[in-house]
């Protein structure tokens, strides 16, 4: 398997066994010091993000390497009007591998197409955001043993959240089913629904968390108020998708975010043994090592 | 019977495409050659009820150029005529990707503000769809 100079701007750019291998990489990262030592990881972030640039750039600081980058374009040409294509030429004079954030639908695709050093789609508007799909599967194969077989339940904004519709694909690759709960206006799109009709996967559709909480998997994800045309719609609904104290202590399933939290998961179940979501940061950070080691060809 | 459109000496001729499709496919190909065009629409045919047919004469495309159109007329035939001659004869073939069809439908798409990107799609064959290869969006 040759991950070696390879772009990761969608799920789909790994099969399903380079996925594995990716995971099988990171159960033993943690041993492997300073492979990446004398490289250099850029982080380009045309929007503000708080995970994912850290966790990139402390998963490159705990391989040896070194980091550059922007997490504020006023201060870059991009400014100026400069495109994608010429700020990935111009990175990649300085970098080894190329983290970017981009609000834009597919502009990871542009800057690996203009570029010849590694790009890693650190989210791309509402389109992809592969690497939280890795490491949301890596949580629940470290901390449930498997993949496959498992009923996920995945619950808030199913409309327009991108970890939704890729975690949905991800998992895809194997035996899983779903139930889906979310507002009737935050509801999962028929393109999404379409990939999963194309691959006899098994899900439902509910309206409120409750119908939801015996799975294996709870993945909550967060709404926003602004994504209602009604006000007062929202404020009817709002307390359908939240996990409170009570709706927990009704749930065995291991409970994930992709953070940040607003009040969609109670403080109360923080404590939880099932409560995977700070977890989920950590092996965040390990899959991402895996990740850069893999495309830099340090480990193979 | 008598003839509808005059027979071209040498060129490209396509046929069988769905009635009132010939404009759909000649801006799928881009055509803006100087050259004359036979076009003749809502033909009866035996094989689809009624058709267009395209005669473009002095132009020779390639068949990674034309297979583009199988997206609006699946069932095209075409036809090279050389000194009034078929010389080479083929039903289109979806290609894998088809370029600078259509701008992108959806207004985040990347291809939308990069001036510089011409619209390129992925053509899904088991949904007979086209997909931005850059947001994934279908667009038909």
């Amino acid at each position: 398997m040759n991950f070696r100079n390879r772009n990761f701007v969608s799920l789909h750019d790994f099969s399903k066994e380079e996925i594995e291998h990716v995971f099988k990489t990171a159960d033993s990262i943690h041993e492997k010091k300073d492979i990446c030592a004398g490289k250099i990881l850029a982080t380009l972030f045309y929007e503000p993000s708080t995970r994912t640039r850290l966790s990139f750039e402390s998963a490159m600081h705990r391989l040896g390497g070194n980091v550059i980058g922007f997490t504020d374009i006023a201060t870059t040409s991009v400014k100026k009007g400069e495109t994608i294509a010429d700020t990935g030429r111009s990175v990649e004079c300085y970098s080894d591998i190329i983290v970017l954030r981009h609000p834009d639908d597919g502009a990871a695709k542009i800057m690996a197409d203009y570029t010849k050093v590694p790009i890693i789609n650190g989210g791309d508007g509402s389109h992809q955001h592969p690497t939280q799909t890795l490491l949301d599967m890596y949580t629940i194969r470290q901390e449930l043993g498997k993949l496959k077989g498992l009923k996920i339940g995945i619950c808030g904004d199913l409309k327009y959240g991108r970890t939704a519709h890729s975690l949905a694909e991800g998992l895809s690759l194997y035996n899983n089913e779903f139930i889906f709960a979310s507002p009737e206006e935050l509801k999962l799109p028929d393109y999404a629904k379409r990939k999963l009709d194309e691959k006899n996967i098994k899900y439902e559709e509910k309206r409120e968390l409750k119908d939801t909480l015996d799975v294996d998997v709870l993945y909550m994800t967060r709404i926003q108020k602004e994504r209602f045309h009604d006000p007062i719609e929202y404020e009817r609904v709002k307390n359908n998708t939240i996990l409170t104290k009570e709706l927990g202590q009704k749930t065995n399933a291991l409970i994930m975010h992709p953070l940040p939290r607003v009040n969609e998961i109670a403080y109360e179940i923080d404590e939880k043994q099932n409560a995977a979501y700070f977890r989920q940061m950590k092996y965040g950070v390990t899959v991402r090592m895996a990740l850069i080691s893999l495309l830099l060809g340090v480990v193979e | 019977m008598m003839r509808m459109v005059e027979n071209i000496k040498q060129g490209t001729v396509i046929d069988h495409i769905p009635s009132g499709k010939a404009l759909d496919c000649l801006d799928l190909l881009c055509y803006n050659n100087k050259t004359r065009l036979f076009m003749a629409v809502n033909v009866p045919s035996n094989k689809m009820i009624s058709k267009d047919i395209l005669k473009l004469e002095n132009v020779f495309l390639s068949e990674d150029e034309i297979n583009k159109i199988a997206i609006i007329a699946p069932i095209a035939t075409v036809s090279i005529i050389e000194n009034e001659k078929i010389v080479k004869k083929f039903k289109v073939e979806l290609p894998n990707q088809i370029k600078n069809f259509q701008k992108c439908v959806n207004p985040k798409c990347v291809t939308n503000t990069e001036h510089y990107l011409q619209p390129l799609h992925n053509v899904n064959k088991k949904r007979n769809a086209l997909e931005c290869a850059y947001c994934e969006r279908t667009l038909h």
